[in-house]
């Protein structure tokens, strides 16, 4: 189980388009490899995303997961060509639908975002602008994809609206943002986002802002209109309930990288790298009767500045070595379609657990 | 190194220069703490993360705010006039190369009036013979004291008035803020000259004028300032320990509402300088043959076109006061925003 | 069904007119024999069952269930006697309108009639969603909001009839943690004046062994003293709230309000500071009003949870009880609507998707508040308020419906 049976990601001359990823098939969606985002700041460079490859096929699920700071959101933003400033993607290649989205110039970019690759994003106050009716909002994304009339945007956007469910859409079609309670906003802007049919969804962080039975309807909204759409879903979360509940695959993100990948049985029941088990350890079950203490992870999730070195985890983790803190573990694949970034990855020596403060 | 690294830790900038929400993701500001951190929990595994290396570098709100100033260059070319005026001001005597009252009749005569700089008085002498050079550098003193004061006296009024109206609200913040809607509807210059006439001539009803009519603003900022910070958690925390009104108000509502008063009245030492130097243009300002910028330049007015260095000289040194503060204003503003930590 | 019938029969409005004595008599006589002892350590040998008079007013209702004390007495367990006990608690905010003549356009009604009680020694969760008035309830009880009406009865003595002198004093006592360590830190301090801050205000800084005393917390919630001249902004999430810990135990309370301690932290962090709350809880015999949206959170920590509602208790039970056999239909939508992190248990589990949004608690559903939501909802639900009743050990549900349903 140990063995290392290819090395496909990671390293410079994985950026070649032959090397295959290990969910990546004919009918792959989104290709991403090698991707590298670097935030130049006067206190040093910010490695948001170093290195990461990943791919999501048609209709399935990808979740990303990880804690602040682990880059998973800029992974994203990177994805649809919004990488803030004095953001740059160094390194990489994002294929979608067969085209390098880094070799697009803006117009053709803007054309697949939102066209192709739709957006939701966590706070939905803020996605949406104050001073427009949500209704206009609304049918202005779908004039600009779909060049319809002013009167037929109109029709289509009252209809969208009702299909993410939002009762009396043409009576509320001319209410204002501040009308309409958190989850509401964030129906609008999945009708936003779903508006021209997007192949792909990507949804950061959907529901954090919203209370429990709230996400749970945001969910459910996502979930079926992935069936009724046949969309593709990138979901980033820190939700790990939220990811057992939604993904096909999972990609688990720390300080920039991704340290374990696999499907989502595999990342919960059979985790091989010490953070991911850290993490499944360390949440409360509320499934379970109380057995005993949590096992949190010690310590602090690392600076992008300051990464570590070696294996960014190595200061957490329970079992490192020598090693761990040398050489930088790569992502390869221990078993079938399940990567992990770990020197001892299935095969974890004795834990040396210091005393948590 | 140890002390870079910390200093690298504990700032903020990436998260507001990128001023995105999905920076969050890229920095936090666990991350930046972590960042000094970092090598020193790796050959240290285990221990408490804050357990970082090196020397306390204990960062003040001033400290902090210093950091950032100095990469603004004109908040530095601010700072810079305004440690140039206050030089002049403490040593004009030392500084200056005349008595500013030494009346040159027969180099008035020679001239015909104002004489052209020279390399003895390298601004020249005004209609009186007096070195034009030595009265700017005296004027200085009077625009630091009518600045200093007239800006002490509305931090003094403002900053009591507007804590307790912020703080207590209710039927004070009611009153102090209708009183001060009535101090914003009178013109201001216009309500000057109406007191100066009233009191009487001199440096000390000019400053007495502006502070009473500049209070309102102050008052009005550290109000709006203080409406959100007594709504923080920590000031409730305080609560909650048992603190009382004058500790809440000194320790933990005061020094995180005073941000915009500092940069107002920064600027306000500017416009203050500026309005004493138009009351003394108008003749009601300092009482000659005070040495003052205004009246200086009012002394220049008949010889306008003839011999404009009467002029030019003390409107300059008046603008570029007025720039400095207001430089030095924007610049604390900029690195006190609180967006920005 | 009517609550009104008697004038023996205790109601609510009774109540807040202060006309009953008993629970402050009852508790008071309590507690004076255990008056002396240690706090009871969690886990320790069990006490005797509470010694407390029964309560004076259990009485058979119409529907065949008890309806019991307000607060009841929860069966006996392994916790002291009774130390908060919050009775018919109401918090209105009025909305108001204008500058100088401001006219009352409407009310908040954050906290209507709550009830609550928590033993020496106990942690009891409080759970909801926004605006169901945990916040709020937290607040009152330490009085940083004035209650409009109700009864806080702390070691039995009613707190809101306190002076300032006597809530001064209370306030030893009393303490809180809050949720956001960015925002209850004053940012202008450092971490040693903030910790000491609640010594000097009670005057007992050099007395508890001043500087000292303050190294020996930092370090007991897991700090390194020597960072105590650093200010809050140089430590992470985590680390303030370590801080924040600390400045809540300075003082050595009873109680500690919790308000969301763990939400806005990353998830291998919180459990750490769930840890640290555990141990301390054991080693100062410290009582928990644990506030928090996250349901696992609170399971994991509470021994009795109480679930709110737009400002009212709809469900109360030992955690174990409220987790695996809910009653009321909020309580059964709300566990079922959080994902498990368990992608085969998840597969097979049925979500309930609540229709609609959280009414506003400015203009909340008359009689049951989650009529509107529910999926059992008929015509009495729309009429007659359900009161909170006792379905056996304790567990209180305020349903017409109530009826147990496994949702794990």
């Amino acid at each position: 189980m140990a063995e290392i049976v290819e090395a496909p990601v990671g390293g410079e001359e994985a950026t070649s388009a032959q090397t295959r990823l290990p969910f990546e098939s004919a009918d792959s969606l989104l290709v991403v490899r090698d991707l590298v985002v670097h935030f130049h700041t006067d206190f040093g460079v910010v490695k948001a995303v170093d290195g990461v490859s990943y791919s999501v096929n048609a209709g399935e699920t990808l979740a990303i997961v990880g804690e602040s700071g682990s880059g998973k959101s800029v992974n994203a933003s990177a994805v649809l060509g919004l990488v803030p400033p004095p953001g740059k993607v160094h390194r990489g290649e994002i294929i979608f639908q067969g085209q390098d989205m880094l070799k697009l110039d803006d117009q053709r970019l803007r054309e697949i975002r939102g066209n192709r690759i739709g957006m939701v994003f966590q706070d939905p106050l803020t996605s949406l602008n104050p001073v427009f009716s949500v209704g206009a909002q609304v049918s202005e994304a779908v004039q600009i994809h779909e060049g319809l009339a002013r009167k037929d945007a109109r029709e289509r956007a009252t209809e969208l609206l009702s299909i993410v469910g939002i009762p009396r859409s043409r009576e509320r079609f001319d209410d204002y943002p501040h009308q309409f309670s958190g989850g509401m906003r964030q129906r609008v802007m999945i009708a936003m986002a779903i508006a021209m049919k997007p192949a792909l969804l990507i949804a950061d962080e959907p529901t954090t802002a919203l209370d429990v039975t709230v996400q749970a309807q945001i969910l459910d909204l996502l979930g079926s209109l992935q069936q009724e759409f046949g969309m593709a879903m990138i979901l980033i979360t820190h939700d790990l309930g939220m990811v057992a509940d939604q993904a096909d695959t999972v990609a688990v993100m720390y300080a920039g990288s991704i340290v374990e990948y696999g499907t989502v049985d595999d990342i919960y029941y059979r985790p091989l790298m010490p953070y991911t088990l850290g993490l499944m350890a360390s949440v409360a079950r509320m499934d379970q009767a109380r057995s005993g203490r949590l096992r949190p992870i010690r310590g602090q999730p690392p600076s992008l500045i300051f990464r570590p070195p070696g294996c960014p985890f190595h200061p957490r983790c329970d079992y490192a070595r020598e090693v761990c803190w040398q050489e930088q573990p790569e992502l390869l694949e221990y078993d079938q379609q399940h990567l992990a970034a770990c020197h001892f990855a299935g095969n974890l020596p004795e834990p040396i657990r210091k005393d948590e403060p | 190194m140890a002390k870079d690294m910390k200093r690298g830790a504990t700032d903020m900038p990436p998260v507001g220069a990128i001023s995105d929400e999905q920076v969050e993701d890229v920095l936090t500001p666990d991350q930046q703490t972590m960042a000094g951190t970092a090598t020193a929990i790796s050959t240290s595994a285990g221990v408490p993360a804050s357990t970082a290396a090196g020397a306390e570098v204990a960062l003040t709100l001033w400290g902090d705010v210093w950091r950032r100033l100095r990469k603004n260059r004109l908040a530095i070319i601010g700072l810079g006039i305004v440690g140039v005026l206050l030089i002049t001001a403490v040593f004009a005597p030392l500084i200056a190369p005349y008595d500013t009252n030494d009346q040159r009749i027969d180099v008035a005569s020679r001239c015909s009036g104002p004489c052209a700089p020279t390399l003895k008085h390298w601004m020249g002498t005004d209609q009186l013979g007096r070195d034009q050079f030595s009265r700017i550098v005296y004027g200085a003193r009077v625009s630091v004291i009518v600045g200093v004061f007239a800006v002490g006296i509305a931090l003094a009024l403002g900053l009591a008035l507007g804590a307790l109206s912020g703080y207590f609200g209710g039927a004070i913040d009611a009153l102090v803020m209708r009183i001060a809607d009535v101090f914003f509807a009178f013109p201001y210059v216009l309500a000057a000259i109406v007191l100066i006439i009233a009191i009487g001539q001199g440096v000390g009803s000019i400053v007495v004028a502006i502070g009473i009519f500049a209070w309102a603003t102050i008052a009005r900022l550290l109000r709006a300032s203080i409406l959100s910070t007594k709504e923080t958690e920590y000031v409730e925390a305080a609560r909650a320990l048992g603190a009382n009104h004058w500790r809440i108000i000194t320790r933990h509502v005061m020094p995180n509402s005073m941000a915009p008063v500092i940069v107002y009245a920064t600027i306000l030492i500017g416009s203050a300088i500026l309005t004493e130097a138009a009351l003394s243009f108008l003749g009601i300002g300092v009482v000659p043959p005070t040495p003052a910028w205004g009246y200086m330049v009012n002394a220049g007015k008949p010889f306008l076109t003839t011999r404009p260095y009467m002029i030019i000289f003390p409107g300059i040194a008046i603008v570029f006061t007025v720039l400095g503060f207001i430089f030095l204003g924007d610049g604390l503003r900029d690195s006190m925003d609180p967006r920005l930590r | 069904m009517s609550n009104e019938d008697t004038p023996r029969k205790r109601t609510p409005s009774a109540a807040k007119s202060g006309a009953r004595k008993s629970p402050a008599k009852a508790t008071a006589r309590a507690k004076t024999p255990a008056k002396a002892k240690t706090p009871v350590k969690r886990g320790a040998a069990s006490r005797p069952a509470k010694s407390a008079a029964p309560r004076p007013s259990i009485r058979e209702m119409s529907g065949g269930a008890t309806v019991t004390d307000p607060a009841p007495t929860q069966p006996a367990g392994t916790f002291g006697e009774e130390l908060l006990r919050v009775e018919h608690l109401v918090k209105h905010f009025p909305v108001l309108r204008g500058i100088i003549f401001k006219s009352k356009v409407g009310t908040v009604q954050a906290v209507d009639d709550v009830s609550l009680s928590i033993r020496q020694g106990e942690t009891l969760g409080v759970v909801g969603e926004s605006g169901c008035g945990k916040s709020t309830t937290a607040r009152t009880v330490l009085r940083l909001l004035e209650p409009t009406s109700g009864a806080i009865y702390y070691n039995g003595q009613d707190i809101v009839k306190f002076n300032k002198d006597q809530m001064r004093r209370l306030r030893r006592e009393m303490q809180i943690i809050f949720q956001d360590p960015f925002a209850s830190l004053n940012p202008r301090m450092t971490v040693r004046s903030i910790v000491s801050e609640p010594l000097v205000i009670h005057g007992i800084y050099e007395k508890s062994g001043g500087a000292k005393y303050v190294a020996d917390l930092l370090e007991r919630v897991g700090l390194n003293p020597e960072h105590g001249n650093r200010y809050p902004h140089e430590f992470s999430g985590g680390q303030r709230q370590r801080i924040g810990v600390a400045r809540a135990l300075a003082l050595k309370p009873k109680l500690i309000i919790c308000d969301e301690p763990v939400s806005a932290l990353d998830v291998s962090v919180q459990a750490q500071i769930l840890n640290l709350l555990e141990d301390l809880q054991n080693e100062f015999g410290l009582t928990y009003m644990f506030i928090a949206h996250d349901l696992s959170v609170v399971r994991h920590i509470s021994d009795r949870v109480a679930v709110m509602y737009l400002g009212k208790v709809v469900e109360q039970a030992d955690r174990d009880t409220l987790y695996e056999r809910p009653m009321h239909p909020y309580t059964q939508a709300l566990i079922s609507a959080v994902p498990i992190p368990d992608p085969q248990k998840e597969r097979d589990r049925k979500r309930i998707i609540l229709e609609g949004d959280l009414p506003s608690p400015l203009n909340p559903p008359p009689a049951c508040r989650f009529h509107t939501r529910c999926w059992k909802a008929q015509q009495i639900c729309r009429d007659v308020e359900p009161p909170l009743e006792d379905h056996g050990n304790g567990h209180l549900v305020a349903c017409h419906f109530a009826e147990e349903a496994k949702v794990l």
